[in-house]
């Protein structure tokens, strides 16, 4: 795409202006005046020309000469001189009709070009307005819950929870299986989100660490741990492709646990990699048994939480 | 020789004018589609403010804070300063999909120390004569504001149930990361149902 633009804007840098020319002065009043008064100038050059000829015969054939121009001769020469260029166009109508084609191609393939390079750059533009919408469009599953059983007598919910730990969005193998007095429950985790800039780019991605359960009636500081580590400890937030994570090529797990802190802990650096915010994020719902519910991140900002079905 | 030369000429005056011709139609769906997608994009970062507050004093256990409550237009709505346990501060929101959007109405603040159950509610301080202040704005329609007070109505009733509904709490993070005494953070809707939490 790049290389095909180029090549219309060498190919028209130069057909561009005289086509230009040639359309402002055909289709534009200004320039039909210009013509008309480049015509009037060209005629009376030819007309005074004409008569100082004549003037100049008048006082060279008499020595009595006055040079004294009739005013029949002058509107002779005023109607010869208007017309003789139109008489010439006539009788030189193939080469005239020639140059008007020539110079129609020239403006039409010049309109062309510029179509084409108009074509191109909107095409190039199209793609990069559909990657930032899909960039920012994109959501990446965090979990699914799937509840066991609401007990109305001892107001407990069981819940089954399976975490997603990559952009593929296959489960791990860790579920953990969890029971909470009440009803509306809190799904908590720790939130890093980037600017908007960086994310349509592609290169990043928001973070989330699943970390604690808690509900209606059990305060967060009371709530049950999250399970969100794989057999090795490590959060499952790193099970994704090193490409995936936010650009890092870091190739083990302390360069990625100590970029993670660094983002966390250190404002100046996670400015410079384009962290708008870090928080705390529960998502809640008064769940129903039987179903599943799945709670997604999404890349403009935040996490939402929805039902497995609506999917 | 001359035959082919003229019937060339025909032939590419002719190419040019449908070309010339065929373009800008090309040319205008294309710009419709740039349009769409710069709208969608405009849709996709499109965010609101319905919440600005200030930590004025934070000890061990115990957390004071001034909220504020703006309309769309960024105008004041109400002001609440009040003192409640804990070390984390929670901003609980009820967040609907309306119209392929979703808007989020304050529902809570709590703590880590308070369960949600026995959190401050913050409905009725932006509730004016059963209209959410918080989705004011002069374009407003009478339509719109019919249908948000009616949306407001079954979400202060629990026995009502409404579709495509979940709850979003933000919060800071003891030890981690809290917010500071003197600091005004603002609390940022995102139309994809995501809420955050920006350091004003």
């Amino acid at each position: 795409m790049e290389n095909s633009l180029e090549i219309l804007q060498q190919i028209n840098w130069f057909l561009k202006p005289v086509s230009d020319f040639l359309i402002f002065m055909v289709g534009t009043t200004v320039g039909r005046v210009i013509m008309l008064l480049l015509f009037l100038f060209y005629f009376f050059i030819t007309y005074m020309h004409s008569i100082n000829q004549r003037k100049a015969l008048g006082k060279g054939s008499s020595s009595y000469g006055t040079g004294f121009v009739p005013f029949q001769t002058k509107i002779y020469f005023f109607f010869r001189d208007l017309f003789a260029p139109l008489l010439k166009m006539i009788v030189h109508l193939p080469v005239v009709l020639g140059v008007i084609v020539t110079l129609g191609l020239l403006v039409g393939v010049s309109s062309a070009l510029q179509n084409m390079q108009a074509f191109a750059e909107n095409q190039k533009e199209i793609e990069q307005l559909g990657t930032i919408v899909k960039q920012l469009d994109k959501r990446y599953k965090v979990a699914s819950i799937k509840v066991e059983k609401t007990d109305y007598v001892n107001k407990t919910t069981s819940l089954e929870i399976e975490y997603f730990g990559n952009s593929l969005q296959s489960p791990s193998e860790n579920k953990q299986n969890i029971i909470i007095q009440g009803f509306d429950i809190y799904f908590d985790a720790m939130v890093l989100n980037f600017e908007y800039s960086a994310i349509q780019d592609g290169d990043k991605h928001n973070l989330v660490l699943p970390y604690r359960i808690f509900s209606e009636v059990v305060a967060a500081k009371d709530g049950i741990k999250l399970n969100y580590f794989d057999n090795d400890s490590i959060p499952l937030i790193y099970k994704r492709e090193a490409s995936e994570i936010y650009g890092l090529s870091a190739e083990d797990y302390n360069a990625r646990m100590d970029d993670f802190t660094r983002l966390i802990f250190d404002e100046d650096y996670a400015r410079k990699m384009g962290v708008r915010s870090f928080q705390g994020n529960a998502v809640h719902k008064r769940l129903a048994e039987g179903k599943i519910y799945d709670i997604w991140i999404e890349q403009t900002g935040g996490l939402v939480l929805k039902q497995a079905t609506l999917f | 020789m001359k035959k082919s030369i003229l019937f060339g000429i025909v032939g590419i005056v002719a190419l040019l004018l449908v070309f010339n011709y065929l373009m800008p139609s090309c040319l205008r769906n294309q710009e419709d589609k740039i349009l769409n997608l710069e709208n969608v994009i405009d849709n996709l970062k499109e965010e609101s403010n319905p919440i600005v507050f200030k930590i004025t004093e934070k000890t061990e256990g115990t957390i004071s804070y001034k909220v504020m409550f703006l309309d769309e237009d960024g105008n004041k709505i109400n002001t609440i300063e009040e003192k409640i346990d804990g070390n984390e501060l929670f901003f609980d929101f009820f967040s609907v999909k309306v119209n392929d959007k979703y808007i989020a109405f304050p529902d809570k603040i709590f703590t880590d120390a308070v369960p949600a159950a026995n959190g401050n509610d913050l409905k009725e301080l932006y509730n004016k004569d059963g209209f959410p202040m918080v989705f004011y704005s002069e374009k407003i329609t009478d339509e719109s504001k019919a249908a948000l007070s009616d949306l407001f109505t079954k979400i202060k009733d629990p026995n009502q149930e409404i579709k495509e509904q979940f709850g979003s709490v933000v919060h800071d993070m003891h030890g981690i990361k809290s917010f500071e005494p003197g600091y005004t953070y603002k609390i940022i809707v995102h139309t994809k149902g995501g809420i955050e939490i920006i350091e004003d």
